[in-house]
C-alpha cells in the first residue's frame, strides 16, 4: 500500500513537470486525475501542522484509519468529464479530510466529517 | 595557586588551541592518548585557579599535542600541565535527566548559579549533585555472583527506576561482599565487590565512563550483553515518517536541508511525540537561540507519556556555537555515552544530535591545526569512519538481566547551500538507514514538515514488514501496484 503511494506521488511530479511545459490543458484527464490524487496526499497525510493540538501529533492507529482511508479514495475509479470536475472534487475533498485531521478521533465532529468525505465520493461513483 | 595535582608536564607551544606539552623529567608521568589534562596559565588573573581542560591527540615521545576544551588567551610554554592519567570521561549516574549540560558534561545551571551568565573558564563542576539524597533499594544479597553490568539496585530518578549497575569495565565475575539500602548521596558506598584477583572494590551509585568508547564493548565481548536486530519501528507521530519513510527504535537516520528548512522544528516534534522513554538533545554548534527555544519550552510542555514535564525525561548537551570548538567535537561523544547508559538500563532512548555538520566542522579545524592531509573540502581524510563510530553505538541492547534497551540516533547535517553532494552529507549518507531529506521548494510553499517524499528513503522497511503486517494492515509495506486491482487512472 505504502509503496503503490508512493508510486502515486512519483507519478503526481512526473505530471507536474508536465503540466510546467505542456500548460494544465496540454495534459490528458487521466494524468490530470493523477496529479490531483497526489497532490491530495500530500496536502492531507504528508502536511501536518504543528500549531494544532490534534494534526501535530497522528497515533499509529489513527495513521492507519486515515492512510486506509486515503488509499481507498485514491485507488477508485473516477469517471469525471473534465478537468474542472475533477479540480472541484479534489479541492473539496482537500478541505473535508483537513479538517477531519484537526478534529479528535472518536467526536461526532470527527464521524460527522468522515460520512461527508463518504458522501462527497459515492457521489462521484454514481 | 592551588593545585589538586603535580605538574607533570610543561606547555612547550600554543597554536589556538592545539598545545604541545612536554613531560618535565623527574616527575614525568606516561602519556596516553586521549587522556585529559589541565593546563594551568601562568598570567591568569582569575581569581580561583584556571584549570584549562585538554585532551591528548597525539604523542611523539615525551611531546603531545593536545586539544584545549577552552579559550587558550594566556596560555604561554613553560606553563605547568596535570596529567589526570584518566581518559575523556562523563559521570553515570541518577541525576543527569532534566539537567543541561555543555560538551564537558558541565551543568550550565550550576555554573551560572556560581559564576553568572558569562560562563568563564577553566572550572570545573561535578556533573551529579553531590548533596542529592537517593534513597538505595538494593536487588542483590551478599554473596551473590554478578558480572559487569549487572543490577545492584535501584534509586528513583524523576519516575523513572534508575537501575545501580556493576561497573562496566569490570572484568569476569564478582562477589557481593556487603551492600545496604538506605539514603545515599551519589559519591557514597552502597556495596562493595570482590573482584577475581582477590581485590575488594567500592559500588557508589555513579561511575565514570570513557565517552569514545562505546560502553557495551566488554559486555558484548564477554557476551553478557548481546546485540538486537531493530524490528520496531520508532513511532514519531508524524505520518510521513511513520508510514513512508520509518527510522527502527534503535536504528540511525539523519536530516539533512538547507538553512531555513525547518530541521530544527522537525527535530524538536520529533523529540516531544516519539514513543522513547528518554530523549537526549545534543546541540552542537548551533546559534544558542534554537536551544534557547529548547530550555524555555521542553520545562512547560507536559509529557504526553507521563504528565509530568517533558524535561523530566530530557538530557540536553548545549554546545553553541558561541562555545569552544574543541568541546563541540566531544559533546556528541558525551550525549552517545548518556544514551548509551540509559539503554544499558532497558529504557529506549533517542538521540538527536544537531548539527553533525557543524561537529565535522570541529573536526576539520582540528585536524587543520594538526597538520593532517586534508581531504575532500579540508575535512580529514578519516571524516567518513568518525561519522560511522558515531551511528554505530546506536542500536538496540538485550541485557543480561532480560531486558531490552534501544538507541536511536537522528543527526542533521547542515549542507552549505543545501548541496546533498558535500563530503558531511555524502558520508552521513552512507551511514544511516532512513534519510528524511528537507526541501527549500516545500519549505518555502509552507509544506510542513518540508521533507520531500521525493527524496527520502528508508532502508528499514523490509526489517520492519513484520511489525507493519502485524500492528497495520496485511500488505502495508508490500510492493502490491500490480496485482491490487488499483485503478489504471495513473498507470
Amino acid at each position: 500500500m505504502m509503496q503503490r503511494m508512493q508510486e502515486l506521488l512519483k507519478r503526481g511530479d512526473d505530471v507536474y513537470q508536465m503540466i510546467q511545459v505542456a500548460g494544465e490543458e496540454g495534459i490528458t484527464l487521466k494524468d490530470f486525475i493523477s496529479y490531483q490524487a497526489a497532490k491530495f496526499i500530500d496536502m492531507v497525510y504528508l502536511q501536518q501542522d504543528a500549531y494544532d493540538e490534534i494534526d501535530v501529533a497522528t497515533p499509529i492507529m489513527r495513521q492507519k484509519e486515515s492512510f486506509r482511508k486515503i488509499v481507498e479514495l485514491v485507488s477508485a475509479n473516477y469517471r469525471f468529464t473534465d478537468q474542472q470536475q475533477a479540480l472541484d472534487y479534489f479541492t473539496r475533498l482537500t478541505g473535508l479530510f483537513k479538517n477531519l485531521n484537526y478534529a479528535p478521533a472518536g467526536t461526532p465532529e470527527y464521524s460527522g466529517l468522515l460520512l461527508k468525505i463518504n458522501q462527497l465520493f459515492q457521489d462521484t461513483q454514481k | 595557586m592551588k593545585l589538586d595535582k603535580i605538574p607533570t608536564a610543561r606547555v612547550v607551544a600554543v597554536q589556538d588551541d592545539i598545545v604541545s606539552i612536554e613531560t618535565i623529567a623527574g616527575v614525568s608521568q606516561p602519556l596516553i592518548k586521549n587522556e585529559l589534562i589541565y593546563i594551568i596559565p601562568g598570567s591568569s588573573e582569575a581569581k580561583y585557579t584556571e584549570r584549562l581542560k585538554a585532551e591528548i591527540l597525539r604523542i611523539y615521545g615525551k611531546t603531545a599535542d593536545a586539544q584545549v576544551f577552552e579559550n587558550t588567551v594566556g596560555v604561554g610554554v613553560g606553563d605547568l600541565v596535570e596529567q589526570s592519567g584518566e581518559l575523556l570521561s562523563v559521570e553515570l549516574g541518577p541525576g543527569l535527566l532534566g539537567q543541561v549540560y555543555d560538551g564537558l558534561q558541565n551543568p550550565l545551571d550550576e555554573l551560572a548559579n556560581e559564576y553568572g551568565y558569562f560562563l568563564p573558564r577553566g572550572v570545573d563542576f561535578p556533573a551529579l549533585d553531590v548533596n542529592f539524597q537517593w534513597s538505595f533499594v538494593p536487588v542483590v544479597q551478599v554473596g551473590a555472583l554478578l558480572r559487569a553490568g549487572s543490577v545492584i539496585g535501584t534509586v528513583q530518578e524523576r519516575g523513572f527506576t534508575h537501575k545501580i549497575m556493576v561497573p562496566f569495565n569490570t572484568v569476569g565475575s564478582v562477589t557481593v561482599t556487603w551492600i545496604q539500602a538506605g539514603v545515599v548521596t551519589v559519591n557514597d558506598a552502597v556495596a562493595k565487590i570482590k573482584l577475581e584477583n582477590g581485590q575488594e572494590n567500592t559500588v557508589t551509585l555513579k561511575q565514570n565512563w570513557p565517552v569514545r568508547r562505546a560502553l557495551s564493548t566488554n559486555m558484548l565481548k564477554e557476551r553478557i550483553a548481546t546485540r538486537e536486530y531493530p524490528v520496531v519501528p520508532l513511532i514519531t507521530q508524524l505520518r510521513l515518517i511513520d508510514t513512508f519513510f520509518p527510522i527502527a527504535k534503535g536504528g540511525t537516520g539523519c536530516i539533512p536541508g538547507p538553512f531555513g528548512a525547518g530541521k530544527t522544528v522537525l527535530q524538536n516534534l520529533i523529540s516531544k511525540n516519539s514513543d522513547v522513554d528518554i530523549v537526549i538533545i545534543v546541540a552542537c554548534g548551533e546559534r544558542a537561540g534554537e536551544i534557547v527555544e529548547t530550555i524555555t519550552e521542553f520545562p512547560q510542555l507536559v509529557d504526553p507519556k507521563g504528565g509530568g514535564s517533558l524535561m523530566d525525561r530530557t538530557i540536553i548537551i548545549c554546545n553553541t556555537s558561541s562555545m569552544p570548538v574543541a568541546a563541540r567535537e566531544a559533546s556528541i561523544y558525551t550525549g552517545i555515552t548518556l544514551g548509551e547508559y540509559y539503554r544499558q538500563m532497558g529504557f529506549n532512548v533517542l538521540l538527536i544530535a544537531d548539527s553533525t555538520s557543524r561537529w565535522a566542522q570541529a573536526m576539520r579545524e582540528t585536524s587543520g591545526r594538526l597538520e593532517e592531509i586534508p581531504g575532500e573540502e579540508a575535512f580529514p581524510a578519516y571524516l567518513d569512519s568518525a561519522i560511522k563510530t558515531i551511528y554505530e553505538r546506536a542500536g538496540v541492547i538485550l541485557n543480561s538481566d532480560g531486558s531490552t534497551g534501544s538507541l536511536t540516533m537522528i543527526g542533521t547535517v547542515s549542507p552549505a547551500g543545501g548541496n546533498f553532494d558535500e563530503p558531511v552529507t555524502q558520508a552521513t549518507l552512507g551511514t544511516v538507514k532512513t534519510f528524511l531529506g528537507l526541501s527549500a521548494d516545500r519549505a518555502y510553499k509552507r509544506f510542513y514538515p518540508a521533507v520531500d517524499p521525493l527524496i527520502s528513503w528508508s532502508r528499514y522497511i523490509s526489517q520492519l514488514t513484520d511489525w507493519y503486517e502485524k500492528n497495520l494492515d496485511q500488505g502495508w509495506t508490500a510492493d502490491d501496484a500490480k496485482n491490487a486491482g488499483i485503478t489504471e487512472a495513473w498507470r
